[in-house]
Protein backbone atom coordinates (compact mmCIF):
# COMPACT_ATOMS: atom_id res chain seq x y z
CA UNK A 1 0.00 0.00 0.00
CA UNK A 2 1.33 3.27 -1.19
CA UNK A 3 -0.28 6.59 -0.14
CA UNK A 4 0.98 9.70 -1.63
CA UNK A 5 0.14 13.08 -0.49
CA UNK A 6 1.13 16.20 -3.59
CA UNK A 7 1.64 19.35 -2.12
CA UNK A 8 1.76 22.90 -3.54
CA UNK A 9 4.13 24.17 -5.71
CA UNK A 10 3.29 27.21 -6.66
CA UNK A 11 4.99 30.95 -6.38
CA UNK A 12 3.38 31.14 -3.27
CA UNK A 13 4.62 28.23 -1.52
CA UNK A 14 8.43 29.17 -2.59
CA UNK A 15 7.84 32.39 -0.94
CA UNK A 16 6.62 31.13 2.10
CA UNK A 17 9.22 28.49 2.57
CA UNK A 18 11.61 30.90 2.25
CA UNK A 19 9.94 33.19 4.75
CA UNK A 20 10.35 30.15 6.87
CA UNK A 21 14.04 30.16 6.48
CA UNK A 22 14.35 33.87 7.64
CA UNK A 23 11.98 32.86 10.71
CA UNK A 24 13.86 30.61 11.51
CA UNK A 25 17.33 31.58 10.97
CA UNK A 26 17.80 35.24 10.36
CA UNK A 27 19.78 35.13 7.03
CA UNK A 28 21.22 32.54 4.80
CA UNK A 29 25.16 33.66 6.12
CA UNK A 30 24.07 32.85 9.75
CA UNK A 31 22.84 29.70 8.71
CA UNK A 32 26.14 29.42 6.56
CA UNK A 33 28.05 29.81 9.73
CA UNK A 34 25.92 27.55 11.64
CA UNK A 35 26.75 24.74 9.51
CA UNK A 36 29.84 25.38 9.63
CA UNK A 37 30.26 25.06 12.86
CA UNK A 38 27.28 22.01 13.64
CA UNK A 39 26.17 20.48 10.48
CA UNK A 40 27.81 16.97 12.55
CA UNK A 41 25.02 17.53 15.16
CA UNK A 42 22.62 18.46 13.18
CA UNK A 43 21.69 17.04 10.00
CA UNK A 44 18.42 19.03 9.36
CA UNK A 45 20.77 22.53 8.83
CA UNK A 46 22.89 21.12 6.00
CA UNK A 47 19.37 20.49 4.05
CA UNK A 48 18.01 23.24 4.97
CA UNK A 49 20.90 25.41 3.84
CA UNK A 50 21.41 23.74 0.49
CA UNK A 51 17.09 24.54 0.07
CA UNK A 52 17.91 27.61 1.03
CA UNK A 53 20.26 28.78 -1.67
CA UNK A 54 18.16 26.63 -4.66
CA UNK A 55 15.35 28.65 -3.71
CA UNK A 56 17.41 31.90 -3.78
CA UNK A 57 18.21 31.40 -7.97
CA UNK A 58 16.01 33.49 -10.28
CA UNK A 59 14.84 30.72 -11.53
CA UNK A 60 13.76 27.50 -9.77
CA UNK A 61 11.40 25.18 -8.43
CA UNK A 62 10.07 23.30 -5.37
CA UNK A 63 8.47 19.89 -5.57
CA UNK A 64 6.94 18.11 -2.19
CA UNK A 65 5.32 15.15 -1.61
CA UNK A 66 4.78 12.95 1.81
CA UNK A 67 4.69 9.20 1.26
CA UNK A 68 2.98 6.08 3.45
CA UNK A 69 4.34 2.89 3.38
CA UNK A 70 2.40 1.63 5.95
CA UNK A 71 -1.23 0.60 5.89
CA UNK A 72 -1.25 1.72 9.87
CA UNK A 73 -0.72 4.97 8.66
CA UNK A 74 -4.22 5.42 6.81
CA UNK A 75 -5.73 5.25 10.68
CA UNK A 76 -4.36 9.41 10.59
CA UNK A 77 -6.89 10.09 7.76
CA UNK A 78 -10.50 9.95 9.71
CA UNK A 79 -13.30 11.40 7.70
CA UNK A 80 -12.75 14.51 10.20
CA UNK A 81 -9.17 15.31 9.26
CA UNK A 82 -9.74 14.85 5.81
CA UNK A 83 -12.37 17.65 5.84
CA UNK A 84 -9.98 19.85 7.83
CA UNK A 85 -7.40 19.30 5.13
CA UNK A 86 -10.15 19.88 2.44
CA UNK A 87 -11.21 23.36 4.07
CA UNK A 88 -7.42 24.74 5.07
CA UNK A 89 -6.78 24.16 1.53
CA UNK A 90 -9.41 26.33 -0.09
CA UNK A 91 -8.21 28.73 2.32
CA UNK A 92 -5.19 29.51 1.09
CA UNK A 93 -3.23 31.27 4.26
CA UNK A 94 -3.14 30.42 7.56
CA UNK A 95 -5.47 30.46 10.02
CA UNK A 96 -6.10 30.36 13.81
CA UNK A 97 -7.28 27.59 15.13
CA UNK A 98 -9.88 28.73 17.36
CA UNK A 99 -11.29 30.28 13.64
CA UNK A 100 -10.83 27.21 12.39
CA UNK A 101 -13.45 25.25 14.77
CA UNK A 102 -15.77 28.33 14.45
CA UNK A 103 -15.68 28.09 10.88
CA UNK A 104 -16.65 24.45 10.98
CA UNK A 105 -18.75 24.41 14.06
CA UNK A 106 -16.19 21.47 15.80
CA UNK A 107 -15.41 21.57 19.39
CA UNK A 108 -11.92 23.26 19.85
CA UNK A 109 -10.85 20.61 21.59
CA UNK A 110 -11.35 18.07 18.98
CA UNK A 111 -10.32 20.33 16.19
CA UNK A 112 -6.81 21.28 17.78
CA UNK A 113 -6.61 17.68 18.93
CA UNK A 114 -7.06 16.67 14.96
CA UNK A 115 -4.61 19.01 13.82
CA UNK A 116 -1.67 18.33 15.98
CA UNK A 117 -2.18 14.40 14.78
CA UNK A 118 -2.14 15.89 11.23
CA UNK A 119 1.21 18.03 11.98
CA UNK A 120 2.96 15.12 13.81
CA UNK A 121 2.45 13.37 10.06
CA UNK A 122 3.70 15.89 8.22
CA UNK A 123 0.52 17.01 6.59
CA UNK A 124 -0.39 20.20 8.86
CA UNK A 125 2.13 23.32 9.37
CA UNK A 126 1.59 24.60 12.91
CA UNK A 127 3.26 28.39 13.39
CA UNK A 128 3.02 29.73 17.03
CA UNK A 129 2.81 33.73 16.82
CA UNK A 130 2.01 35.28 20.34
CA UNK A 131 -0.50 33.19 21.79
CA UNK A 132 -2.24 31.63 18.72
CA UNK A 133 -1.14 28.52 16.72
CA UNK A 134 -1.85 29.25 13.24
CA UNK A 135 -2.33 26.43 10.62
CA UNK A 136 -1.92 25.84 6.92
CA UNK A 137 -1.53 23.04 4.79
CA UNK A 138 0.34 22.11 1.46
CA UNK A 139 -1.15 19.09 0.53
CA UNK A 140 -3.60 19.18 -2.86
CA UNK A 141 -3.77 16.03 -3.88
CA UNK A 142 -3.99 12.62 -1.85
CA UNK A 143 -3.11 9.23 -4.62
CA UNK A 144 -3.36 5.97 -3.30
CA UNK A 145 -2.24 2.96 -4.95
CA UNK A 146 -1.62 -1.05 -3.79
CA UNK A 147 1.39 -1.07 -6.33
CA UNK A 148 5.00 -1.40 -5.88
CA UNK A 149 5.98 2.12 -4.25
CA UNK A 150 9.22 2.22 -6.28
CA UNK A 151 8.01 3.89 -8.71
CA UNK A 152 6.66 6.90 -6.77
CA UNK A 153 10.06 8.30 -5.67
CA UNK B 1 16.41 25.85 -13.90
CA UNK B 2 17.15 24.28 -10.65
CA UNK B 3 14.66 21.99 -8.95
CA UNK B 4 14.22 20.98 -5.08
CA UNK B 5 12.25 17.96 -4.35
CA UNK B 6 11.67 17.57 -0.78
CA UNK B 7 10.32 14.00 0.26
CA UNK B 8 8.92 12.46 3.38
CA UNK B 9 8.66 8.90 3.19
CA UNK B 10 6.58 7.83 6.60
CA UNK B 11 7.83 4.00 7.21
CA UNK B 12 5.83 3.75 10.46
CA UNK B 13 4.67 6.04 12.77
CA UNK B 14 7.96 6.03 14.76
CA UNK B 15 9.78 5.89 11.35
CA UNK B 16 10.63 8.01 8.38
CA UNK B 17 13.07 8.96 5.67
CA UNK B 18 13.59 12.81 4.65
CA UNK B 19 14.87 13.24 1.40
CA UNK B 20 16.24 16.32 -0.38
CA UNK B 21 17.41 16.42 -4.24
CA UNK B 22 18.60 19.01 -6.40
CA UNK B 23 18.69 18.62 -9.85
CA UNK B 24 19.99 21.11 -12.54
CA UNK B 25 20.00 19.88 -16.19
CA UNK B 26 18.49 16.57 -15.52
CA UNK B 27 21.11 15.20 -13.18
CA UNK B 28 20.99 15.23 -9.46
CA UNK B 29 23.85 17.76 -8.16
CA UNK B 30 22.52 17.05 -4.61
CA UNK B 31 21.16 14.66 -2.42
CA UNK B 32 20.36 13.27 1.21
CA UNK B 33 18.16 11.14 2.23
CA UNK B 34 18.17 10.71 6.34
CA UNK B 35 16.92 7.94 8.40
CA UNK B 36 15.16 9.10 11.67
CA UNK B 37 13.25 7.60 14.39
CA UNK B 38 11.37 9.35 16.59
CA UNK B 39 12.00 8.85 20.24
CA UNK B 40 10.50 10.54 23.20
CA UNK B 41 8.63 13.38 21.27
CA UNK B 42 12.27 14.20 19.11
CA UNK B 43 13.27 12.96 15.58
CA UNK B 44 16.81 12.01 16.16
CA UNK B 45 18.70 10.96 12.68
CA UNK B 46 19.72 7.38 12.84
CA UNK B 47 21.56 6.89 9.50
CA UNK B 48 21.80 9.73 6.31
CA UNK B 49 23.58 9.38 2.83
CA UNK B 50 24.15 12.19 1.37
CA UNK B 51 26.54 14.12 -1.00
CA UNK B 52 27.49 17.43 0.68
CA UNK B 53 30.80 19.00 -0.53
CA UNK B 54 30.48 16.45 -3.94
CA UNK B 55 31.68 14.02 -1.50
CA UNK B 56 29.51 10.99 -1.32
CA UNK B 57 29.02 9.59 2.08
CA UNK B 58 27.32 7.68 4.92
CA UNK B 59 26.78 9.12 8.63
CA UNK B 60 25.65 7.30 11.40
CA UNK B 61 24.75 8.93 14.38
CA UNK B 62 24.22 8.13 18.26
CA UNK B 63 20.92 7.66 20.52
CA UNK B 64 21.01 11.84 21.63
CA UNK B 65 21.86 12.84 17.74
CA UNK B 66 25.12 13.42 17.58
CA UNK B 67 27.23 11.63 14.56
CA UNK B 68 29.59 8.90 15.53
CA UNK B 69 30.87 7.64 11.93
CA UNK B 70 31.25 9.40 8.60
CA UNK B 71 32.82 7.09 5.45
CA UNK B 72 32.68 7.32 2.09
CA UNK B 73 30.06 5.46 0.34
CA UNK B 74 28.66 4.56 -2.84
CA UNK B 75 25.16 7.35 -4.33
CA UNK B 76 21.91 6.20 -3.11
CA UNK B 77 18.62 6.77 -4.62
CA UNK B 78 15.49 7.68 -2.49
CA UNK B 79 13.85 4.10 -3.21
CA UNK B 80 17.30 1.89 -2.20
CA UNK B 81 17.29 3.98 1.09
CA UNK B 82 13.60 3.33 1.61
CA UNK B 83 14.29 -0.26 1.38
CA UNK B 84 17.30 -0.84 3.48
CA UNK B 85 15.42 1.32 6.13
CA UNK B 86 12.54 -0.99 5.68
CA UNK B 87 14.56 -4.37 5.61
CA UNK B 88 17.06 -3.35 8.52
CA UNK B 89 14.94 -0.44 10.20
CA UNK B 90 17.52 0.08 13.75
CA UNK B 91 19.79 -2.30 12.83
CA UNK B 92 21.47 -0.06 9.80
CA UNK B 93 23.40 1.22 12.73
CA UNK B 94 25.41 -2.00 13.41
CA UNK B 95 25.54 -2.53 9.60
CA UNK B 96 28.93 -1.96 7.43
CA UNK B 97 26.81 0.64 5.03
CA UNK B 98 29.83 1.68 2.90
CA UNK B 99 29.74 -1.81 1.75
CA UNK B 100 26.25 -1.90 0.79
Amino acid sequence: MHLVFETDSSLTHLENTLKGFVTKYGSIEHLDQRVQISRCSDPTIVDDLVLWKTLSKPVCSLKETVHYESAELISVLTPRRVELLEFLRREQKPISVTDLAKKIRRNYKNVYDDIKVLSNNGLVDRLKTGREVMVSTRVKKIHIAFEDGDNYY
Amino acid sequence: MEEAERQTVWLRKTERVDSLRIIRDGRVRFYSYTYRVKDRGRWKPVVRWDNYDSQPHVDKYDENGGLIEQRPAMAKELKEVVHLATIFRRNLMAMDLAEL
